[in-house]
């Protein structure tokens, strides 16, 4: 899209153009679209010009209607549509591919030389544009409404453009996607991680492969063409598109076409023969090795959207009891919409592994967004390379909206997308300042307390910040009868904490606690459904949580301490502030050891604890069924039983109950009932002690099990110091005592 | 297709901190937001916050935009002109430079908005630094009244009238939205008469 304005490179070929290329395929769009829209009837003797296009724009109201041009006219005779590609293929290429190609497409256009040379001076712009044309078009990135109806209505303008850009000037797209080169669109849409893939490509694949695994027939089922429309038309505006609210089979539909519209396949029409030879090889080693070799060929885009796709694709077939879609299946959806033949798709599918093991398709950071108005401060990250993080997704957003108002278009949506984005960074802003600070104080505070007590262990300090915590973890867990949606906000408030007390862990830290919550959510939602009956298994679950936030902060705390112990033993009595940026460094890498350390400890807690949930789980199927039957029993035995079902315990008795009829009988039988009622509460409460005492044992387990393998570390480090060997005997011993206890 | 939910029932007012750098923008919207006064001085770029206030007792959301005083960020300020319902014409007492640049600012408003009612305020921030003053009130009321404007003195260290400039500020936006909604023809006719008053005017300044 770039400017090479000054050369005027479409001065030449305009009129080449027009009547050899793009009256045919306007030719046959008309003719589709006669057939639904007899209004358009003169548009053909129009076409050539100005005129035309006027006369479109008055015809174009809706949106949708311009779209459906736009698909129409993706759906040109093969012939047309082959020198379509080759014109935008022209754009996509460097010079030196450019050569040969312009030898076959001289064959098939029989085009003048002169004309040829004149769109390798314009290598990445529509090549018939006229020079007036080209100024503005180099402006095209930023510019409003009023610049892009004026290109429009240049007709060899229109005719190289796009697809979109062509059938709707009535709503002109200020930034298309659709039908643009695949290096365009990534240009236009990339997404803030400097993937090289368009942001729709990224939102589809990671929706789908978010909700649309388990959707039987997936890309083969047709979608509700009018969504598909809106979306689409929402990407061609530069809009924020949220899927969320889609069905899987509108964002495969969409992807679909997406892809069907890419003026060059994926696999580009120049390489497409290469990969067919290679595919159709006979040794397998030979096969894969020539289409590693070929897809080395592809741009970089064009092999990661391919990779991508492939990987995503075999998700799906190993899902295929769910999706009923097997490779034959999609190679039949894929083949027509991709432009590769089966046999190539069979290939890349079969050797998957080697030929797209590498490239992992990776989940989309989506900048924040604050839709209500009440702000919830929670949905900020809370360690400092988070919050960057966002902040850096978030100015990325800001500048492009920015540089979308600035080109003069009033649009109040994105002036008001402007303030919260603007009110996201702010307080994203402060949020950072504030974790530096506290992390500053922090470490200086654990400095000075170290300083003062040098010789007691650090056993004594862990303890130290250890109770504190437990106790509002007691409360919480009175306050947690009702699981789930109290959870969520209980988890992030713990990793809040957290991230106070030492926000310098949080890179690693994080990757744990995303990995902690993933697996946090699926058990809430389990919990969810046997709450009623399971509250053993709530409270096992609980702990868990607890213990994971809890012994991440106070593993982070215990090693910190450590750390500094050991440089101040190092330091001796020299100045801190001369070994700052030392101990920084040594104080990080002890730390990442640390939490490495810990997070193995972590993990091997979890699966213990994951196998006990499971166990427990089958326990309470049991129970249930167990209830289920006394409460059929008891029903048949006295249909007027009226008492409530708190537990088993009272089912019996109410069975007992039931022998019984006169009034006062059922007076104390209530009785009881409370009591009974009572006395279960007293287990459970005693239960829940008891299981918090559990954890505790199991905190301080993993916490020295980590500290021994830190100080094991240091030894083997060399350091031959006999109090550290002293120190490491210590904790050992203590930890098998609580091993035991467990 | 991208679900924009409605703006909410609660009324929503716009203001705009405008001034030359150092003159306390900042420091007055972090009042009136944290009720916290911040001494290190950062130049701002770009922020923004909305708060839920009680306005003569109708519970409404004012949005602040804080600009950059520098001339560094104009181009971005454009852009937030524009959407702003009120401004807060900021400058320190004790800074001649700072009062002469709020015609500039008032001009640049103006311009944007294409309309001299627009809700504003004249402020002279830092008055408790009345030793070192240099822009006496009675040039600063001058200058408001010239531009039909009320002239308010605040301290963001004090917090003396911060919440007076902002809740003003509010009340003229609010009466202007709904003299707008009361009489959408007439207002427009008013409108572009007192412009062109108001554009000779400026050319005489």
């Amino acid at each position: 899209m770039e400017e090479d304005s000054g050369e005027f490179p479409g001065l030449y070929n305009r009129e080449n153009d027009f009547t050899e290329e793009d009256m045919e395929p306007d030719h046959d769009e008309e003719e589709e679209k006669e057939s639904l829209k007899k209004k358009e009837k003169h548009k053909k003797d129009k076409a050539p010009g100005y005129v035309a296009f006027e006369e479109e724009d008055s015809d174009e109201e809706s949106p949708s209607k311009g779209k459906r041009k736009g698909l129409f006219r993706n759906r040109f005779s093969q012939n047309s549509k082959r020198k379509f590609k080759d014109k935008e293929r022209d754009k996509d290429k460097d010079k030196e591919k450019e050569k040969a190609k312009e030898k076959e497409k001289e064959k098939k256009e029989e085009k003048s030389h002169h004309k040829e040379k004149e769109k390798k001076k314009s290598s990445s712009l529509p090549r018939d544009l006229t020079p007036d044309i080209l100024r503005s078009y180099s402006f095209k990135e930023k510019s409003g409404r009023k610049r892009e109806a004026k290109e429009a209505k240049s007709p060899s303008q229109a005719q190289a453009l796009s697809a979109d850009e062509l059938s709707s000037p009535a709503r002109e797209p200020p930034q298309p996607i659709f039908g643009i080169p695949l290096h365009e669109a990534v240009e236009r849409s990339k997404l803030i991680d400097g993937i090289e893939l368009p942001a729709i490509f990224r939102d589809c694949l990671d929706f789908i492969e978010e909700r649309g695994l388990c959707t039987e027939g997936i890309y083969r089922i047709s979608p509700v063409k009018s969504q598909v429309d809106a979306l689409r038309a929402a990407y061609d505006h530069g809009e924020v598109v949220d899927l969320q609210d889609h069905d899987p089979h509108t964002v495969a539909g969409l992807l679909k076409t997406y892809l069907r519209e890419l003026p060059d396949p994926v696999l580009t029409m120049e390489l497409l023969p290469g990969f067919e030879d290679a595919s159709a090889l006979a040794g397998e080693e030979d096969r894969v090795a020539a289409l590693i070799q070929m897809l080395y060929q592809l741009p970089t885009c064009n092999r990661l959207l391919i990779t991508w796709l492939i990987q995503h694709m075999v998700h799906i077939m190993d899902r295929e009891a769910e999706t009923k879609m097997n490779l034959q299946n999609i190679s039949i959806v894929l083949s027509p919409t991709l432009n590769i033949s089966h046999r190539v798709l069979n290939a890349f599918f079969c050797h998957h592994d080697q030929l797209f093991g590498d490239d992992g398709i990776r989940k989309v950071g989506r900048p924040l967004r604050w839709e209500s108005s009440t702000m919830n401060l929670d949905e900020i990250p809370d360690s400092p390379s988070s919050i960057e993080e966002e902040l850096q997704r978030q100015e990325a957003l800001l500048e492009q909206l920015h540089s979308e108002l600035g080109a003069g278009v009033e649009d109040p949506e994105k002036e008001e997308r402007l303030w919260e984005v603007q009110r996201i960074i702010t307080q994203l802003k402060r949020q950072l300042k504030r974790a530096k600070t506290t992390y500053a104080t922090a470490k200086t505070s654990t400095k000075q307390k170290e300083k003062e007590t040098r010789q007691p262990e650090t056993k004594a300090k862990v303890t130290e910040t250890k109770e504190p915590e437990t106790k509002p973890t007691a409360t919480e867990k009175t306050a947690e009868e009702k699981p789930g949606e109290k959870k969520l906000a209980e988890k992030k408030s713990g990793e809040k904490k957290g991230a106070e007390k030492k926000p310098a862990d949080k890179k690693l830290a994080d990757k744990k606690s995303v990995d902690a919550e993933k697996q946090k959510e699926k058990e809430t939602k389990e919990e969810v459904e046997d709450k009623k009956v399971a509250k053993p298994s709530d409270q096992e679950v609980e702990t868990k949580k607890e213990t994971e936030d809890q012994v991440e902060k106070e593993e982070a705390a215990g090693v910190e301490t450590l750390v500094v112990q050991q440089e101040e033993e190092a330091e001796g009595r020299m100045e801190e502030e001369e070994e700052e940026d030392d101990e920084e460094l040594e104080l990080l890498l002890e730390e990442e050891a640390a939490l490495i350390a810990e997070q193995e400890e972590l993990l091997a807690l979890q699966g213990n604890l994951q196998s006990r949930i499971e166990k427990e789980r089958t326990e309470i199927d049991q129970l249930k069924e167990e209830l289920a039957e006394a409460m059929n029993s008891r029903e048949t035995a006295s249909p007027p039983q009226q008492n409530g079902m708190h537990s088993s315990s009272s089912s019996s008795n109410s069975s007992v109950n039931s022998s019984d009829s006169s009034s006062e009988d059922e007076e104390e039988l209530q009785d009881i009932l409370d009591d009974l009622v009572k006395e279960n509460q007293e287990l459970e409460t005693k239960n829940s002690d008891l299981s918090l005492a559990i954890d505790r044992e199991r905190q301080r387990c993993v916490q020295l099990k980590v500290q021994i393998r830190m100080l094991q570390k240091r030894e083997q480090l060399g350091s031959g110091e006999d109090g550290q060997h002293t120190d490491s005997s210590v904790p050992r011993a203590v930890t098998v005592d609580r091993e035991t206890t467990l | 297709m991208a679900s924009k939910p409605k703006p909410l029932q609660m009324a929503l007012h716009k203001v705009i901190m405008v001034g030359s750098g150092g003159v306390g923008k900042s420091a007055l919207t972090l009042q009136f937001m944290y009720d916290e006064f911040v001494e290190d001085y950062e130049p701002t770029k770009a922020d923004s916050y909305r708060k839920k206030v009680v306005l003569d007792g109708e519970e409404v959301q004012i949005d602040i935009l804080d600009t950059a005083g520098q001339e560094d960020y104009a181009a971005i300020r454009d852009n937030y002109f524009r959407s702003g319902e009120g401004f807060l014409c900021v400058f320190s007492i004790t800074e001649q430079e700072s009062f002469a640049a709020t015609a500039d600012f008032r001009e640049q408003i103006l311009r944007v908005k294409n309309d001299e009612n627009i809700p504003f305020l004249l402020v002279g921030n830092k008055c408790d630094l009345f030793d070192k003053r240099q822009v006496t009130i009675e040039t600063a009321t001058a200058k408001a009244g010239e531009w039909n404007v009320p002239y308010v003195e605040t301290s963001a260290k004090t917090r003396q009238n911060v919440d007076k400039v902002f809740f003003d500020l509010m009340c003229e936006i609010r009466d202007r939205k709904k003299e707008e909604t009361a009489k959408p023809d007439g207002k427009k006719n008013k409108k572009t008469k007192k412009e062109g008053k108001r554009k000779k005017k400026c050319v005489i300044l």
